[in-house]
């Protein structure tokens, strides 16, 4: 049997199995999201300075979650619409023409599908499915299939042990990208537990499948992971702790070695503290799996860079509204992205964040941002 | 006060019943203790923060055994899913968005949990009144029309989150009404008040209690207890790491 049919039968098998026990358990199923709009006017720098570097975008999202289930079933769902305006909106209409598709047809880009709008022939639709899983208690252990983030990681922006879970670091906080996989878990006592994740692709020998143990004791929380990227043909072994000295201190390594006898190793060290009102952190990150471990920076592509800086500071200036300002460098490449928010906590289950962003090298800066994004819950 | 989040929010109550005599302040503070001693708890809440005339609501799930171990799992839109797991004097956080687990220690157990007047550091801290705190009864008087107990309790232990505290406990339903909460200075740092009392079986309980930092101005955290449960049962693998990521 072919592994991606291998794949399907297993994906099969848990969700009809699921499907069952989620229909003989009571529960009423919970429901939320967020709508959001950000309004961005942007520059990027072009020779002399004109009206031509400046433009103007804008999204409107609309993310709903939906959770049903009982005790030893869930059924978990997130799907987020959004609309892009202006420059955003143009360079997806740009990437369609560019890849030779007929006018009006949906495409995947970035794990989502856009859809050009005929309504709106300057707008495309973007829809993005985040989660989509079952859960199943298993006695102790817990198993969970579908589209999921998983946390292999402790960095906050820099996570090479984090071999699932892509890092988004387009915005102004960095965000997991989920995966496809299914997961079995357990506890090992309290304060320890243990994972087996696989993420098969079409070929079941091309996906990710690894193994982790971790577990908190004397003070210190540390992991230790084994695995295999079948897509890149590399065996994975990782680490990481994380401990408190005032102080929280937290270090990574993921070694590559591939079946060619090529062995690579990147690494990741952070800390954190706080001084009265003031939150500070920095990570490093030594690259040393060339373009793959690569960190794009403003969204932009990455140069194989070997050395990353990522660098935090939030201050409560109120109670209501939050200052924070980041940086992430590439310190090979002399680029560095610095960032500045504002968040207020408008009213209740509501957010305004402003925020100025760029992007700059030895010559300046290449492109500026300036953002104002209203969040609200339900 | 103590406990306020994990005893009962986890406590609400951090103030108990106690017997209708208290002659010295050693007896009532046993009593207070006893009181908080139950098997398990669960409990829908809700924590209503109050900030320069600014109000916030959040919502919350929770279950708790002893003072030891308590699960907390938020339900208002803002933070549904974020959860807490204490187990004894250490604390977890998780974020389901990211399905990241960040133990709570260090410099952040100096921040206000959810935004609130309450500090991690007062919501780890499980011991007994009775073990942190030397006590004598001060007097007898009224107190919001009920006749109440004052004990002044003076920490044995630096490591109390106060120096001093002034409690007035119900003489005849043995709750604690409210309590002050001083500096090692003399500053008084907060303040806090049991605005509602309920019968729940045989004890008296606080299901509605408001706490204030004076060192903020019109600050006040609220918690009450819309729904509890006393001495259900309770699935012993809820109070593991595991548990809280899944």
């Amino acid at each position: 049997m072919k592994g991606n049919s291998v794949s399907v039968a297993v994906l099969a098998a848990v969700f009809v199995v699921g499907t069952f026990q989620l229909a003989a358990q009571s529960g009423a199923p919970e429901f939320g999201g967020v709508f959001s709009r950000s309004d961005a006017a942007l520059y990027v720098a072009a020779g002399e300075v004109d009206s031509g570097d400046f433009s103007w975008t804008a999204a409107s999202a609309l993310e709903l979650a939906l959770r049903a289930g009982g005790d030893s079933a869930r059924a978990e769902a997130a799907f987020t619409a959004t609309v892009l305006n202006g420059s955003a909106a143009e360079a997806m209409i740009a990437l369609a023409t560019s890849m030779s598709l007929p006018s009006g047809s949906p495409f995947a880009s970035g794990g989502a599908l856009v859809v050009p709008l005929a309504s709106d022939p300057a707008s495309v639709l973007l829809l993005e499915l985040r989660s989509l899983q079952l859960r199943l208690d298993l006695g102790e252990a817990r198993l969970r299939a579908g589209r999921q983030v998983v946390n292999f990681g402790r960095g906050q922006a820099f996570s090479p042990a984090d071999v699932f879970a892509r890092r988004d670091l387009s915005g102004l906080s960095p965000a997991r990208a989920p995966v496809d996989a299914l997961r079995l878990s357990g506890p090992f006592g309290q304060f320890g537990g243990w994972d087996l994740v696989a993420a098969p692709r079409a070929e079941a020998e091309d996906g990710t499948y690894a193994a982790r143990a971790w577990a908190w004791a004397f003070g210190v929380d540390g992991g230790l992971i084994a695995g295999r990227d079948g897509g890149r043909g590399d065996w994975l072994a990782a680490a990481d702790v994380q401990f408190d000295l005032g102080a929280t201190f937290r270090g990574e390594v993921l070694l590559r070695y591939s079946d060619s006898g090529d062995a690579r190793v990147s690494a990741m060290a952070g800390l954190d503290w706080s001084l009265g009102d003031l939150l500070m952190g920095a990570e490093y990150y030594r690259n040393g799996d060339g373009a793959a471990g690569a960190v794009p920076l403003s969204g932009a592509p990455g140069a194989a860079s070997e050395h990353y800086l990522f660098a935090t500071l939030g201050w409560q200036a109120g109670d209501f509204a939050s200052l924070s300002a980041s940086a992430l460098a590439e310190l090979d490449e002399g680029l560095w992205a610095p960032a500045l928010a504002l968040t207020v906590d408008a009213t209740q289950s509501a957010d305004l964040v402003v925020a100025l962003r760029g992007l700059a090298d030895s010559g300046g800066v290449v492109s500026a941002a300036l953002a104002a994004t209203l969040e609200l819950s339900f | 006060m103590k406990r306020i989040i994990f005893t009962v929010l986890a406590a609400v109550a951090g103030f108990a019943a106690f017997a209708q005599a208290a002659p010295t302040a050693a007896e009532i503070l046993a009593k207070v203790d006893e009181n908080e001693n139950f098997s398990s708890i669960e409990y829908e809440g809700r924590m209503e923060l109050t900030l320069g005339g600014k109000t916030r609501v959040k919502t919350m799930k929770a279950v708790a055994v002893g003072a030891d171990k308590a699960y907390i799992e938020f339900t208002n839109p803002e933070d549904r899913g974020v959860r807490y797991l204490k187990l004894g004097d250490e604390l977890w956080m998780y974020f389901p968005k990211e399905d990241d687990t960040v133990k709570i220690s260090g410099h952040l157990l100096r921040e206000g949990m959810m935004g609130s007047d309450v500090s991690y550091e007062e919501a780890l801290e499980s011991d007994s009144l009775a073990d942190i705190y030397d006590a004598v009864v001060k007097g007898r008087e009224d107190y919001e029309g009920r006749p109440v107990w004052v004990l002044e309790l003076t920490a044995k232990k630096s490591s109390a989150s106060y120096a001093r505290q002034i409690l007035r406990v119900d003489a005849e339903r043995f709750v604690t009404l409210s309590a002050d909460l001083y500096a090692k200075s003399g500053k008084l740092l907060k303040e806090s008040r049991t605005l509602e009392v309920r019968l729940i079986g045989l004890r008296w309980y606080p299901v509605k209690v408001e706490l204030s930092d004076k060192l903020r101005k019109d600050s006040r955290t609220s918690f009450e207890l819309v729904s509890i449960k006393l001495d259900v049962a309770v699935d012993p693998k809820r109070f593991t790491l595991s548990e809280l990521g899944k």
